[in-house]
């Protein structure tokens, strides 16, 4: 009768229950089983089949190592094991180095993105509380970033007056480059920031030196962080001295009333100086959004849902114009334990953390070290076939398969902890250029990071029994038939495992080329986008004393082309002047950034107006103004022609009212992530303004011994500004910066995807080593019947080579969804052409190609004399 | 060499061995088990004590004929050794020396004859 025996737990009890027990629980269970059948039906019966397999499974029935071994001094073996080990690995070096180095690189690759990634995740995990703190964020629904962090003035006071569920609200206010002085020493600042006096309680900083309940409750106070202590007083003690501020807030004189360290790096916050915001500015001016970020703490057991619900009225009580801009106009809450990570807002204090990198990274890593691990079980392989005889004849004086498993166990591990010393090297070796240009402090103390050496032991464990038991398995398996038989085709290459091995190392090979590739056209693209203006060549100084005689100094240097003066610059992030006004034909507020110049600055920056004029050189009585094609659009008012003198009312009660002269083409304010926002530039009228708002002299130069430039500038500016803080960049440097992210990004990338690649063909090599060195015979009997050298190379390098084009033509779609995903997170963006995975396939064949190549040639050239003689 | 100890569940398994004679193998065990003693028995459980017993040199066993029951599977029948047969007998001569002891004016338990 056929056994109708469900075959799955038969086949557990097969495989685990030891021979000398099996006929009798096979049987006996069987015969349960019928009766049971009989009895109760089959699922019943199948049921209580699968259970009786299931309690026989106990150490007492399971299979034990053969008799003959148990005998066995297993602790002198595993000296034996180790010593065999260190012999096999001398003996072939070349394989045995491809192995080491690479599996070093990927586990080196994965200890850096690890580093990567647990930093990023680290984030202002040391602010206590973080999680009850939250930023006020402001959302436009319907604009392209609909959320963005800065906010009125009186937001927090405003938010902590009229919710009962707010505990405690603090702003934060930087202020745009103030100059400090003290005494003959004058600097101007980047970081300096007002805010209010329970900036500590909300935030767990301490303080080195005053007490942060009061440090900043008097206004005109100042806390310095230690790097500021020293630049301002070297070692001296900065408690009670006097600081000069000259900025945004006016001229005030502080009182230094604490100390801090030094932020660290990985929190989503940036200051160097904290002042007082008591007293700072009217507390009632709602009318525009600053560089002003609120945070708030919430009552227990209140939820932000609760505040939140609130919000929309707040808005229209306060904001309305905002409301009437933009329809749906909010505010908005976010966990500050999650800005850095997860924050969609604009206008952040400092550059977010990108999620979607930190996931590329990671994956990118485990892939790489997936690569390595492959690898590592190929050239395994390849190696062992070579040992046939060794195996054979050890099993043939008695040596068990879990012995010959151990052996091989023992060969992997001895590779696998060389390699991971290797990696360790590697990492310490890379972690100061990794750290130059990621701005982490990540030293190799950070290896014995206990988290970190749980991880390692876990994954050298893993690579172990990964990469070193198929191996190890397979080899073992050998008959002892094959000692003095030929090599059977079952050994071959043909086996699913390994092509799936190969095509998926390509796969991600391909994957990651193809990406790079289109990051690096973004990049190209990013850097060489007509930006609207002239980048290069300009210069940039703060405005002079005594302006006209150093404008005529200026003019009158050679190596001046032009200069113009202006509120802003064209790149320019912080120092954002949103303005909110009416325009003619438009019965809704509209916004625009908004920036004073002169007369030369278009021709300094090379901007182009596609309709009007600019404005005149000589004081005009009337506002004009320049807007930009962008403006046109928000506008509604068609055509850059149609735009033409109508009326904007940028501040009626200032008499700020007048009409448009010319408009512009859009040029870049910001990094390409962000789109050109609508813009509107004009010139101060009469006297009473003309000193209004100009902060930059713009240079357009024409030499090239900068050096000498820049020095004679200086010069030049200190003349006229005794005791001024001077500073001077180019603009193309603060555009560069502005990508300073993506071109990293790029970099790590461009680094990775080289080591994966050097990695799979590594693989590659180590798998045509496999065929070749199994089929040497074959290839000396088919040169004796008279195949040419070419015949025999393409015949074993076209599995090889079509395998790798599986892997490529499967790579398209993944790495074109990716790139696609990360491209959105620009706004001008490249759109993705067959141009990189065309060379992508390119790279990865010619690679592939000569890899497999090679080697099959150099067996193709073996003399058949050679490889035929030993049969 | 192996505990010569008896387990409660191990002693009733050589007995039934011991009653059921020629017929002593897994299942028959098994079933015999369930009917005297009552309670439910996992295959499992008696095939371990069959084998442990075997180990510790109190059963022997040899293999039935290939019949077409089974799915062509011998039966394993059990049989006592005279190691076996001797330690049922001291365990049961045990029993009867310590019940002879027991006082029946102090204690009131009475054997319950089934």
């Amino acid at each position: 009768m056929k056994s109708q025996l469900p075959k799955f737990p038969r086949k557990i009890l097969h495989d685990l229950c030891d021979k000398r027990y099996l006929e009798e629980i096979d049987g006996d269970l069987e015969e349960i089983y019928e009766s049971n059948l009989a009895q109760f039906g089959r699922r019943a019966a199948n049921r209580i089949y699968w259970l009786d397999v299931l309690k026989h499974i106990r150490p007492y029935f399971i299979r034990k190592k053969s008799i003959n071994y148990i005998t066995q001094n297993q602790t002198a073996m595993w000296s034996i094991y180790l010593k065999i080990a260190l012999r096999n690995f001398w003996k072939s070096k070349i394989i045995s180095g491809i192995n080491t180095l690479g599996l070093s690189l990927g586990l080196a690759c994965c200890i850096i993105v690890f580093f990567h990634v647990k930093d990023e995740l680290s984030y202002d995990e040391f602010i206590e509380n973080g999680d009850n703190i939250y930023r006020v964020l402001n959302i436009r629904p319907e604009s392209e970033h609909p959320a963005s962090a800065g906010g009125p003035v009186p937001l927090g006071p405003a938010l902590l007056d009229e919710f009962a569920g707010i505990e405690d609200a603090v702003r934060l206010w930087r202020d745009y480059q103030p100059t400090l002085s003290l005494g003959e020493r004058v600097f101007v600042e980047d970081e300096f920031i007002f805010t209010d006096p329970s900036f500590f309680q909300m935030f767990s900083f301490s303080l080195k030196k005053g007490d942060p309940k009061t440090a900043l409750a008097q206004p005109n106070t100042v806390i310095l962080t230690q790097s500021m202590v020293r630049k301002y007083f070297g070692d001296g003690d900065p408690m009670g001295k006097i600081i000069n501020y000259k900025g945004g807030r006016g001229n005030k004189q502080l009182l230094v009333t604490g100390v801090m360290d030094d932020l660290p790096h990985n929190t989503h916050m940036t200051f160097d100086f904290l002042a007082s915001f008591v007293n700072v500015s009217s507390q009632d001016n709602w009318g525009s959004f600053k560089p002003i970020w609120t945070y708030i703490t919430l009552r227990d057991g209140v939820s932000p849902k609760d505040i939140i619900a609130g919000f929309p009225d707040f808005a229209k009580k306060h904001v309305p114009y905002r409301v009437k801009e933009y329809p749906g106009f909010r505010f908005d809450l976010e966990q500050m334990s999650g800005i850095y990570m997860q924050s969609e807002a604009r206008r952040n204090m400092k550059p977010l953390g990108d999620l979607q990198s930190i996931y590329i990274l990671s994956i990118v890593g485990i892939s790489i070290l997936l690569i390595a691990c492959i690898n590592f079980i190929n050239l395994t392989l390849a190696n062992s076939l070579v040992r046939f005889k060794e195996v054979g004849i050890r099993k043939i004086m008695g040596a068990g398969k879990s012995q010959l498993v151990r052996q091989f166990l023992t060969e992997s591990a001895v590779t696998i902890l060389l390699a991971f010393t290797a990696s360790v090297f590697l990492t310490i070796i890379f972690l100061p250029l990794y750290n130059e240009f990621s701005d982490k402090q990540i030293n190799f103390m950070h290896l014995l990071d206990v988290e970190f050496v749980g991880y390692v032991l876990l994954g050298l464990l893993g690579a172990m029994f990964l990469a070193g038991l198929y191996p190890a398995r397979f080899i073992s398996k050998f008959g002892n038939h094959l000692v003095l038989g030929r090599t059977s085709d079952k050994i071959g290459t043909n086996s699913g495992a390994r092509r799936g091995f190969v095509v998926f190392q390509f796969l991600v090979s391909a994957i990651l080329i193809i990406s790079i590739l289109i990051i690096k056209q973004q990049q190209t693209y990013i850097f060489t986008k007509q930006l609207g203006i002239d980048k290069d060549h300009v210069m940039v100084v703060p405005v002079s004393k005594n302006e006209d005689a150093f404008l005529q100094d200026l003019n009158a240097m050679p190596q001046v082309s032009s200069f113009g003066i202006s509120q802003r610059l064209p790149v320019n992030v912080l120092n954002y002047d949103g303005r909110s006004f009416e325009v003619e034909g438009l019965n809704r507020a509209v916004s625009a950034q908004s920036c004073v110049i002169d007369f030369d600055f278009i021709e300094t920056y090379g901007i182009e107006l596609i309709a009007g004029r600019n404005h005149y050189k000589e004081l005009s009585s009337q506002w004009e103004f320049l807007i930009n094609e962008s403006a046109v659009v928000e506008f509604e008012w068609g055509t850059p022609e149609n735009a033409l003198g109508k009326k904007i009312f940028l501040s009626p009660n200032h008499g700020m009212v007048g009409n448009v002269i010319g408009v512009f083409k859009d040029y870049h304010l910001e990094s390409l992530h962000e789109k050109i926002p609508p813009m509107i530039m004009f010139k101060n009228i009469n006297e009473e303004w003309a000193g209004w708002h100009r902060e930059f002299v713009s240079i357009k130069y024409n030499t090239d011994n900068l050096v000498a430039f820049t020095s004679e500038i200086e010069d030049l500016w200190k003349s006229y500004n005794e005791g001024s803080a001077y500073f001077s960049f180019f603009i193309d440097d603060s555009y560069n910066s502005l990508h300073e992210a993506d071109h990293k990004f790029a970099t790590l990338f461009n680094y990775v995807t080289f080591i994966a690649m050097l990695i799979a063909c590594m693989g590659l090599l180590g798998l045509s080593m496999l065929i070749v060195n199994q089929k040497v015979k074959e290839i000396g009997i088919r040169k004796v019947l008279g195949a040419s050298v070419f015949s025999v190379t393409m015949l074993f390098s076209s599995r090889f080579i079509g395998l790798v084009l599986v892997g490529l033509v499967l790579a398209c779609p993944f790495a074109y969804y990716l790139m696609d995903q990360w491209l959105e997170g620009f706004s001008y963006r490249i759109i993705i052409g067959p141009q990189p995975f065309v060379i992508a396939f390119g790279i990865v064949s010619i690679l592939a190609i000569f890899t497999i190549v090679i080697h099959t040639t150099r067996a193709a050239l073996t003399n058949p004399a050679e490889s035929l003689k030993d049969e | 060499m192996k505990g010569t100890h008896l387990g409660e569940f191990e002693e009733l398994v050589l007995l039934i061995v011991a009653i059921l004679g020629e017929g002593a193998y897994g299942v028959a065990i098994r079933d015999e088990l369930e009917i005297q003693s009552g309670r439910k028995i996992s295959i499992g459980a008696v095939h371990a004590a069959t084998n442990r017993l075997e180990d510790k040199g109190f059963l022997k066993s040899w293999f039935g004929e290939v019949t077409l029951q089974r799915g062509g599977k011998r039966k394993k029948i059990y049989q006592l050794s005279p190691l076996g047969e001797r330690s049922l007998k001291e365990s049961k001569d045990l029993r009867n020396r310590l019940w002879d002891l027991i006082s029946t004016k102090s204690v009131s338990i009475t054997t319950t004859e089934k």
